[in-house]
């Protein structure tokens, strides 16, 4: 026995800690027999290497005491039967303090530790007896089991605070007729050990049990070894127990077992795989998609044992990626289908083009990439001369003012020939108001002039409409779904700053979230801290501003987007702060968080970076390989956050592109009447809403007026509210009788179309009569258009009618009526009868006609405010349908 | 959270889905699979309860009209017990009181 090196009695050979941990995961593989053992080395196992080795550090603790005192049993055997050189050589050098008592319990015997621990000679104490010596240990724990094992003649063992050392000890009394051999050792630091590997395994305990993701350790040829019940949920079976037992190998958990493979392949040669993406396979043979962060597990040696490592069900994220890419598809299509040019643009001169659609070549002559790359054709040099100035001046007084503008110009054709378009657009801001570009759409409406001129012509552009129309089939149920889930995550400055705060002090000291700008510059969103006071405060807000991305940064923040890769940090020297901090404020503020360690995981969603999480802590050495994977799965779940909040405003922004094309750009002047129009889409304008109105002239009979709305919102709706507006203008070219219009509409949606998406209308025509004016109107399905008397009286227009598109027979009437001076027509939408208080009481029709009543005398602009704000304050900002109004007033 | 909650029964031939709540944009593509799903054993009549419904808007009507439609062509027989008046005032302003079959006492239909 070698006693020089290690002054313990284990018999096993001293090991490096390396091999350490290879031969207990072993034992974690191989030795599942053992009740406890297994138990607790199969779950460190499985949760965390880190937190495996201090386990098994404790349980050998435990261990060793045990055979210890085996061992040194027979060490009392020597002290009392062999020579006694041979004993007191052993126990001088063994790490327990022991003592040896006569049956008088006097000192016949103390060791060099004992008296280490007690802070006094052997000398003054052999021969003396035990509780004259230690009078302040009577009473005590430790003296009532030596008590007991001196009377009863029994071995007996305690674990106990000791009122002479002064921390908890443990020992063994072992009696026999020479007396007692006592030994104890501090066990204050192991305590402490076990208190924090028990702490830290509820903690994991908990992570591993109530993880959503699943949880597995495989070897390296696919036996599983571990699994948490998320993992079995997720392949469909009852329990991990269930899992372990009927799994044969980890690759028929693979949809195609050759991906199985391909990661292993990787992992070997990269150590580490984060977000695999496979088809997972069921044991009912059903299959999902997963994504799979996973690494190896390594003996002391080096070599590769098995696989450990996180799968997560991300069925519902590729959906959304689906019906993303689909729903962006849709618009695009849809963008290209409109009858004008849409683009995007700088937002000041030389209003360099970004993109520009392709039917700007109908309207100028010149094909669309002749306005965009190197060498462009500017927009400015095919708008006529004389309106350039104005166009320009106008266009930047909407940017300053942050509104949609509508310009009518006149541009130059290729040809020479004079076009007059209508450009009709708005700016998109940064955070900060900077003007990023300009959205717009260009119509031209010499040809719709021409079109309404030339009947054919007209019919030729309706038709066109319509295969153009027809093209569009996109299902709406799916970009409300999308819509829904993203709704979720709109504000993502606010998740993620309070995502840090969460994160905070748990994970660090600090914890900081940038994000790289639409410009390319790195804003920091979040900040947050575990500190309290003002310091902290004054310290969170000077590391929350913008700072452009360093190309040249060798660690921290901008490495980490640039590179996309995680870093951790887990050593900081203070000294070498200034190689990370990009200029001397940076390391000023720098030097005040006193960094020691870091980790910085990359924002990256479908292999884009968009920004960097990272964590501080003022403790060296505070993060592992476990808290890296932690802090990686955070930022892959805030960059989707990220992502689909992006995604979303893109399309809002699209989307009220889009609706403004659908409404008139601006009412015309009708002589006689005063003309006022609302329009409110609901939400976020993510979607093109269905209401639609329209005001024209149709020449010889008068004006026409009609206010619509389609079921539903989106593409689809878009699209049969296009279908609309282009059929009731051309039917109105041909046809007098509101009811026949309507009817011409309800056939053009039943030709074209079979969901059952209908149209709900009211159409009115407006004559010069001798007082006032003559109106006849119908209604479609719609809610019945009101007329408020000058002296006050509410009542319908017309009768109800079917709703458009549904049935080939449609019941329509026109109604006819007189308005006098004063008297005010009201059109509205369902948004209006069906704003919902919070308590869900309807606004109604009643509510509506005693508001109308109200209005006597008020103008038609004053009048469709007041419906306006009596419906928005009636739903409390909630809107849940869009709004929209025509009011027309007989001039007094 | 979906607002609407919806009960299927079979008897007789006679497969009636009951609906509590609203139908909206929301949950109509849930009352959509609720429908297929009554249709699935061929009834003789499809029967739309909607005595506990509260509000019916415009996509819950084009649920409405798009069942009636499927049921016609396939030779069934969709009738509707009528809901509120907050939910028939939608089917009068759209005329589809007229269109539509409304009985008021379901249980002649399998009685």
């Amino acid at each position: 026995m070698d006693l020089g090196e290690n002054n313990t009695l284990d018999p096993r050979p001293p090991e490096t800690p390396g091999k350490r941990e290879a031969t207990s995961y072993r034992a974690g593989v191989d030795d599942v027999s053992e009740g406890m053992e297994r138990e607790q080395t199969g779950f460190v196992a499985s949760v965390s290497r880190a937190l495996a080795t201090a386990m098994r550090s404790a349980t050998r603790g435990r261990k060793r005491s045990t055979g210890k005192n085996r061992r040194l049993l027979t060490g009392q055997q020597a002290v009392h039967d062999e020579p006694e050189s041979v004993a007191t050589a052993i126990l001088e050098r063994i790490d327990d303090a022991f003592y040896a008592l006569d049956p008088e319990l006097r000192f016949t015997y103390v060791n060099r530790k004992a008296e280490r621990l007690w802070g006094r000679r052997r000398e003054e104490l052999l021969g003396a007896h035990v509780w004259e010596v230690f009078p302040q240990a009577v009473g005590s724990v430790v003296y009532e089991e030596i008590e007991r094992a001196a009377k009863e003649g029994v071995s007996t063992e305690f674990e106990a605070l000791s009122p002479v050392v002064g921390t908890w000890v443990s020992g063994r009394v072992y009696s026999s007729p020479e007396g007692l051999s006592v030994y104890f050792r501090d066990i204050e630091k192991q305590k402490k050990a076990e208190e924090a590997v028990q702490r830290a395994e509820r903690k994991y305990r908990g992570l591993f049990e109530n993880a959503l993701e699943g949880i597995f350790q495989t070897t390296l040829d696919g036996r599983l070894l571990t699994a948490n019940p998320a993992l079995a949920r997720m392949f469909g079976y009852d329990s991990p127990e269930d899992a372990l037992a009927n799994t044969t190998n980890i690759a028929e958990y693979y949809a195609d077992p050759d991906l199985r493979e391909e990661l292993t392949d990787r992992l070997r040669s990269e150590g580490s795989v984060l977000g695999f993406e496979a088809q997972g396979r069921r044991r009912d043979g059903g299959t999902f998609w997963c994504s799979i962060n996973a690494h190896v597990v390594r003996d002391g040696d080096g070599e590769v044992v098995g696989f450990e490592g996180k799968v997560e069900d991300i069925t519902e994220r590729k959906e959304v990626e689906r019906a993303l890419a689909e729903s962006e598809r849709r618009f695009r299509t849809l963008v290209s289908n409109l009858p004008g040019a849409v683009y995007r643009c700088a937002p000041r001169p030389p209003w360099t083009i970004e993109y520009i659609s392709d039917h700007i070549e109908e309207i100028s002559g010149h094909p669309a990439r002749e306005f965009t790359g190197d060498g462009a054709r500017s927009y400015e040099s095919v708008v006529h001369p004389e309106d350039r100035e104005r166009v320009e001046r106008e266009a930047l007084r909407a940017l300053r003012r942050r509104e949609h503008f509508s310009l009518q110009y006149r541009l130059v054709h290729r040809s020479g020939e004079i076009r007059r378009v209508i450009d009709r657009g708005s700016g998109a801001f940064s955070d900060d108001g900077e003007p990023l570009y300009l959205d717009g759409v260009i119509y031209d409406v010499t040809s719709l002039k021409q079109a309404e001129k030339d009947r054919d012509l007209a019919l030729g552009q309706e038709r066109a409409a319509r295969e153009r129309a027809q093209k569009l089939q996109c299902r709406y149920e799916f970009l409300a779904e999308t819509s829904r889930r993203l709704a979720g995550s709109l504000d993502y400055e606010d998740t993620l700053a309070s995502v840090a705060r969460l994160a905070v002090p748990h994970l660090g000291h600090w914890c900081f979230v940038d994000v790289v700008g639409e410009d390319g510059a790195v804003e920091r969103v979040a900040a947050a801290h575990a500190d309290h006071g003002p310091a902290a405060e004054r310290l969170a807000l000077k590391v929350k501003k913008r700072y452009p991305l360093d190309p040249e940064a060798p660690h921290g923040t901008s490495k980490v987007i640039r590179t996309g890769t995680p870093e951790m940090l887990p050593d900081i020297d203070g000294s070498k702060l200034a190689d990370i901090a990009r200029d001397a404020e940076a390391l000023e503020v720098l030097k005040s968080l006193a960094p020691r360690s870091c980790i910085c995981a990359p924002l990256a969603v479908r292999g884009r970076t968009l920004g960097a999480i990272t964590f501080v802590s003022r403790e060296p050495g505070r993060y592992g390989q476990e808290d890296l994977n932690l802090v990686v799965n955070l930022a892959q779940r805030a960059a989707q956050a990220i992502e689909n909040a992006r995604l979303y405003r893109e399309k809002s922004r699209t989307a009220r592109v889009l609706q403004r094309s659908l409404l008139p750009p601006e009412l015309p002047e009708v002589p006689g009447i005063e003309v006022d129009a609302r329009y409110a889409p609901a939400g976020e304008g993510n979607e093109v809403g269905g209401d639609f109105y329209d005001l024209f002239n149709t020449a010889a009979s008068g004006w026409a007026f009609v206010i619509g709305d389609v079921c539903g919102k989106g593409p689809e709706a878009a699209e049969l509210t296009a279908l609309a507006r282009y059929t009731i203008r051309t039917a109105a070219m041909q046809e007098k009788a509101p009811s026949r219009i309507l009817s011409t509409l309800n056939e053009a949606i039943l030709r074209q179309r079979n969901d059952k998406r209908f149209c709900t209308a009211a159409y009115g025509l407006l004559e010069p009569a001798e007082k006032g004016a003559r109106f006849t109107v119908c209604c479609g399905g719609h809610p019945q258009p009101l007329i408020l008397r000058a002296d006050g009286s509410v009542e319908p227009a017309c009768e109800h009618g079917l709703v458009l598109g549904v049935f080939p027979d449609p019941q329509l009437s026109d109604q006819v009526f007189e308005l006098d001076p004063g008297d005010t027509l009201v059109l509205y939408t369902d948004g209006v009868l069906e704003a919902r208080r919070p308590d869900g009481e309807l606004f109604g029709e009643e509510r509506l006609s005693e508001l109308l009543s109200s209005c006597e005398g008020l103008g038609a602009s004053t009048v469709a405010e007041k419906i306006e704000r009596a419906v928005m304050d009636f739903q409390q900002g909630r809107a849940h349908d869009d709004l929209a109004l025509l009011v027309l007033r007989v001039r007094g | 959270v979906s607002s609407l909650l919806l009960e299927t029964s079979e008897r007789d031939g006679v497969s009636t889905v009951k609906f509590y709540g609203e139908l909206n944009m929301a949950s109509a593509g849930k009352a959509t699979r609720e429908l297929v799903d009554a249709e699935k054993g061929k009834p003789d009549v499809l029967v739309l309860d909607l005595r506990e419904l509260e509000f019916i808007d415009s996509s819950g009507l084009r649920l409405v009209v798009a069942a009636e439609a499927g049921a016609r062509r396939e030779g069934r027989r969709m009738v509707i017990v009528p809901g509120p008046e907050a939910v028939q005032r939608v089917f009068r302003a759209t005329l589809l009181d007229r269109r539509l079959e409304f009985v008021e006492d379901p249980s002649a239909l399998t009685g």
